[in-house]
């Protein structure tokens, strides 16, 4: 099925999306939460079409799952479905100021620095990292909070991840580190710090499984391996926050010993078991083997594509059940679960995707100079998901995963 | 131990063009443009008040920004100017930054706002930039 598109008029620097509310970063150093169903079923639609509408932009867990198998088996129910995708497709969805305005709930000035480097939403806590630092905030979803955001660290931060309430720090030449997020329990005499995973140059940093990838285009990337928390009835999910808070990296393991060659000069991300290095004109994805699954090997190849050389070199990369998105200097390229390439051309402002929340995993975000371009992709209900190369698996349950709708 | 010639570019105002990034020192970075350049790239930045402390980031030529200048390993252009007033005393010298490499050549808090909201560089620029990310002109 084919991919839908809201475009919002107007000149933005990035966007979250979580718990039913669009958190949009303005320009003008605003940020602006808006009530995202009410919008989408705002859009003058016809009714024949809103079905593809819920399913693209509210509820991407509609269509997955086993109870829908022997339905879309049904080349009639699939051609049916497609064909409400279709007729939306043609529809202008087009959001100008004023119909923002319609729909925002609240609008202020952003309790985090202007133009922050990189956000993240993790229990109903904003991350966002700057050049001076790492700041969260609760956010009600109902009102921009007056007070500036709290810091927890000063350090030029360029990107983040988050697992267990550890989080992840991507601290340039400073080096990859942990933190422990807004919501761990700290106890009465602690104060939140950083611990120093690894000193190599880190730009960006990913959590694959309960290890770190830390990636840099110049030096390439490393995984800090952590052995996961052991589940059990008797322990709460503060008590493994706490054990893997307080463990130690067992193994810092060179990108060239995942890849089996050089990864300087690449760009890599991951995120649960994938591993994806875009290098010289090909991406290349690995699945990243689990401590009890290991013979010889610490990863296994999975597939690799060509990329076309007028979209440049790359910048930057993530994962979403849909795909596994690569920045490049001209374009941004979606590898679809499916095996088809879409590419945008251009150079945005931001993107993103929301591979962890329940109801939005189909979408991607593009900001550019003058607009954001919401995506949603439609494909990955069909695709199976135990043996798709390229984005994550819908259906695969891991704790800590998921932690927005 | 290199001598460093400071020029009066108004009054209490000096700058100086360090010869290890002109030099072929492996260890720094080096500009590719002129010494007269290199200084209309620093009074410019320092008349638009891109200054916060004791740092200051430019760009050359002004609204057209190029490459100034090739990082350290010499296969990357750079196009960002980072100058440093080391002792505060209003004396400045100045080389071409890696954000890439070095989390602090990228702009501060304060100069970022700045050049998005002026367009100094488009925001798309100023993104990758902050991220350690490839940036191309």
């Amino acid at each position: 099925m084919q991919t839908l598109k809201i475009t919002i008029r107007g000149s933005f620097w990035d966007t979250q999306l979580y718990k039913d509310v669009l958190y949009v970063f303005e320009l003008d150093g605003a940020v602006r939460l808006v009530n995202w169903p009410a919008l989408v079923e705002g859009l003058p639609v016809p009714d024949r079409c809103r079905l593809a509408m819920e399913c693209s932009f509210l509820r991407s867990d509609y269509l997955y799952g086993n109870k829908w198998d022997r339905l879309f088996q049904d080349q009639e129910i699939q051609a049916l479905l497609a064909s409400k995708f279709s007729a939306a497709l043609h529809l202008p969805l087009e959001v100008d100021g004023q119909m923002l305005d319609q729909f925002t709930v609240d609008r202020d000035d952003s309790p985090f620095p202007y133009a922050p480097n990189d956000t993240l939403f993790y229990k109903d806590h904003l991350y966002a990292v700057s050049q001076s630092g790492v700041y969260s905030q609760f956010m009600s979803g109902e009102t921009v909070p007056r007070n500036r955001a709290d810091r927890s660290w000063e350090a030029a931060v360029s990107g983040l991840d988050v697992n267990l309430d550890v989080l992840a720090l991507a601290a340039g030449d400073e080096g990859l580190f942990r933190s422990p997020s807004a919501t761990y329990d700290l106890g009465v005499s602690l104060q939140p710090h950083a611990e120093q995973v690894s000193q190599q140059l880190c730009n960006d940093c990913s959590y694959v499984r309960s290890s770190i990838l830390s990636s840099a285009h110049e030096t390439g990337a490393t995984l800090a391996e952590f052995r996961a928390p052991k589940r059990s009835s008797e322990r709460s999910e503060e008590d493994r926050s706490r054990e893997f808070w307080e463990a130690k990296p067992l193994s810092v393991i060179k990108g060239d010993d995942l890849f089996q060659e050089n990864t300087a000069g690449s760009f890599c991300w991951g995120s649960r078991d994938r591993i994806c290095m875009a290098k010289d004109g090909v991406l290349t994805v690995i699945k990243y083997l689990p401590f009890n699954d290991r013979r010889r090997n610490l990863t296994k190849p999975v597939r690799e594509i060509p990329l076309h050389s007028w979209k440049g070199s790359p910048v930057s990369g993530d994962n979403a059940v849909f795909g596994a998105i690569l920045e490049l200097d001209n374009a941004l390229v979606v590898v679809r679960s499916d095996d088809q390439v879409d590419t945008f051309r251009g150079e945005p402002v931001n993107w993103r995707v929301f591979p962890r929340s329940k109801h939005f995993t189909n979408q991607l975000h593009v900001v550019y100079e003058d607009r954001i371009e919401i995506l949603s992709f439609n494909h990955d209900y069909f695709v199976d998901q135990k043996t798709k190369s390229f984005g994550e698996p819908h259906n695969e349950p891991w704790s800590g995963r998921t932690w927005g709708t | 131990m290199a001598i460093v010639n400071f020029k009066k570019i108004k009054t209490g105002l000096y700058y100086a063009c360090h010869p290890h990034h002109r030099n072929g020192n492996g260890n720094k970075s080096q500009w590719t443009i002129s010494k007269p350049a290199e200084i209309s790239c620093f009074t410019h930045a320092h008349a638009q008040a891109w200054v916060d402390g004791t740092r200051a980031f430019g760009i050359f030529p002004i609204g057209n920004p190029d490459y100034l200048g090739v990082a350290q390993e010499r296969h990357r252009q750079l196009f960002l100017a980072r100058f440093e007033d080391g002792n505060g005393n209003q004396r400045w010298h100045g080389y071409p930054a890696d954000p890439q490499k070095k989390a602090g050549d990228r702009l501060s808090e304060v100069i970022k706002e700045k050049w998005i909201r002026t367009n100094v560089l488009p925001p798309a620029k100023v993104r990758k930039l902050q991220r350690g990310e490839p940036c191309r002109l």
